[in-house]
């Protein structure tokens, strides 16, 4: 027997004007020099509930805790600085993206991929290129393929901006279900 | 999730628009060659981005596509009489030639030359791989005729059909690159279809539902990886070709033949879903053919003497409940293309994305509405799109087993471009 409904099938313009969803929270975090400019920009765009974070990678001779008495290099003891506090920020974080561009220090990627699995979040890493085979491309890529989930290679940065709105970022402007 | 303003960019291509602009800069499939098999053969409607048109094949063979309305009192030319070398009006006798030039206007006087001001908006039409293609887009920026693999290999080798779906392009088009749904969707008909059973790639889809996905940017539009766990820790990767505006390959399975798709914007509401099966190194076979016609594959079974699915939106595609409640079929709607077809249908006339919510898996998509976004706003200040050199429509799909500290587009960078005499890349 058919569907009494059959045709109204696909008309949707009677579709219940209510929201779907509650506001997810991301995290965008910038890696790098490069990586943390396109996240700060994407920070200017006044996106709710989207965390900007940025992990510049720390100077070998940046003491981020000069009390601390360990066997740690002071490289490797500003990672971990950058891991916690990274950590206690991506906590509550539904969807993870990592921002970088082929000749940023993605020192830090493995750590943030490690907090997003400890926690089963999905974590995102979009490499901003010029083109596939621009220099340093597949160094990068063997990085970020190892700490994220999905990895996207994109040709200019205003895709961060727009994969985010998509995800559910919302402004002013696409207020979504605010 | 987009903005209304975007949803509306994007999704409408009539004529003035900023995406139907851009639509406008490429060879688009218009018929199929058995659509005008013979000389003064019936004329066809045609309707193509939301612009009514007749198609015809004269006297002398010559292809015609215009205007589909007389330009005297507006009679569609479709009950227009075929004959020596133009058509013409059953209303009042006016002829045209395969250019839109009115050549007859019986009332007036032939001396007067009032029939060479009379001449009807008209486009190329050109016959390539079983396909009419047009060009609508302003003359001085037609580009070389197209080049993709299946319109180009010997006619043994390759298989095309077309079938209604009525809904917008887009939300057609984005099932087309959303390698994730195949393990739900798809589940059962991957191994009962006989052009997609027996692959082995099929296990490796079936088993891992949770596929990893890199999109890259290519020069034409964009390569589309996912990757599934596969033995010994190499992965499976199954990688889809997307060239601007609509043209996809769906990765091989086995043996079988390659296959894929245009999604062509008939009006806002519906499309022609193209559908190609080819294989680069060998005719068809009888069995392969046969399938297809029946409506295997991506193919479908046709009301008689139409092109609209036999499964459609006013019989429920015929949906059979206890076929997935037995777990023969995931979704209850038989065969690949109607699988597809009737959960982007049931999404309503033009999908609304503000109410949607898309997950970081939907990267691709995401990706080729942005790529779409930007050319079309870069063609409004000049920057001719992607998409347009055929040496971009020269890729093939490719399914492959990889290492896992190996990026697929570079292991599979050979693979990944139609060579002709070379064999796919398929497991």
């Amino acid at each position: 027997m058919l569907s009494e409904s059959r045709a109204a099938a696909a008309d949707t313009r009677h579709r219940i004007d209510y929201p779907n969803s509650r506001p997810r929270a991301l995290a965008l975090v910038g890696l790098g020099d490069g990586g943390a400019k396109i996240a700060r920009r994407a920070g200017e765009h006044g996106f709710a509930h989207v965390r900007i974070l940025t992990a510049e990678h720390p100077s070998p001779d940046r003491h981020v805790d000069s009390g601390e008495a360990s066997a740690l290099t002071g490289m490797a003891r500003a990672i971990a600085a950058e891991g916690h506090r990274l950590g206690q920020a991506l906590e509550q974080a539904d969807m993870i993206f990592m921002v970088a561009t082929p000749t940023d220090d993605l020192g830090v990627a493995a750590e943030i991929g490690q907090l997003g699995r400890q926690r089963n979040i999905l974590i995102t890493g979009v490499l901003i290129a010029p083109s596939a085979t621009a220099p340093n491309v597949d160094g990068a890529l063997e990085l970020l393929r190892a700490a994220t989930d999905m990895l996207v290679i994109a040709s200019d940065a205003s895709y961060v901006m727009e994969m985010l709105a998509e995800l559910g970022a919302t402004t002013a402007v696409n207020k979504g279900t605010d | 999730m987009l903005r209304a303003e975007q949803n509306e960019l994007v999704t409408r291509t009539g004529p003035g628009t900023a995406m139907g602009e851009l639509f406008r800069r490429y060879w688009i499939p218009a018929l199929l060659a058995e659509e005008l098999a013979d000389r003064d053969c019936p004329p066809v409607r045609v309707k193509l981005l939301s612009e009514r048109l007749i198609a015809f094949r004269d006297t002398q063979g010559r292809l015609g596509l215009m205007d589909e309305f007389c330009a005297h009192r507006g009679v569609s030319l479709w009950f227009g009489r075929n004959e020596e070398s133009g058509l013409r009006c059953p209303y009042h006798g006016w002829k045209y030639d395969v250019t839109g030039q009115c050549v007859e206007v019986p009332s007036e006087p032939e001396e007067s030359g009032f029939c060479k001001r009379i001449k009807l908006k008209s486009y190329p039409l050109v016959e390539r791989g079983g396909v009419l293609w047009t060009y609508m887009g302003p003359p001085d920026t037609q580009p070389p005729l197209p080049e993709y693999e299946f319109a180009t290999v010997p006619a043994k080798q390759t298989f095309v059909s077309k079938r209604l779906q009525e809904c917008n392009y887009l939300q057609a088009m984005e099932g087309g690159i959303d390698s994730s749904h195949v393990s739900f969707l798809h589940r059962g008909a991957l191994n009962q279809d006989p052009l997609f059973k027996g692959a082995k790639g099929n296990q490796y889809n079936l088993r891992d539902a949770q596929p990893k996905f890199e999109v890259v940017e290519s020069d034409g539009g964009l390569l589309i990886g996912a990757r599934r766990n596969a033995e010994n820790g190499n992965y499976y990767w199954r990688i889809t070709q997307w060239v601007t505006p609509f043209f996809t390959v769906i990765p091989p399975r086995g043996d079988h033949p390659i296959h894929g798709h245009f999604w062509v914007p008939i009006d806002d509401e519906n499309c022609w879903a193209w559908s190609y099966d080819y294989h680069p190194t060998r005719e068809l076979t009888a069995v392969e053919l046969q399938a297809m016609k029946d409506g295997h594959g991506v193919h479908v079974k046709y009301v008689p003497g139409t092109y609209r699915p036999a499964q459609n939106k006013d019989n429920d595609y015929l949906m059979d409940r206890r076929a997935q409640k037995e777990g023969r079929s995931f979704s209850g709607i038989d065969g690949f293309a109607m699988q597809d077809a009737s959960v982007q249908e049931s999404m309503g006339p033009i999908q609304d994305r503000t109410k949607e919510n898309l997950v970081s898996t939907d990267n691709g998509i995401i990706m080729a509405r942005h790529r779409l976004m930007k050319a079309a706003k870069a063609l409004e200040k000049g920057i001719e799109p992607p998409g347009r050199d055929p040496v971009t429509h020269r890729v093939r799909s490719v399914s492959v087993i990889l290492p896992p500290d190996v990026a697929f587009k570079d292991a599979a960078k050979e693979a990944l471009k139609a060579q002709a005499g070379v064999a796919h890349t398929s497991v």
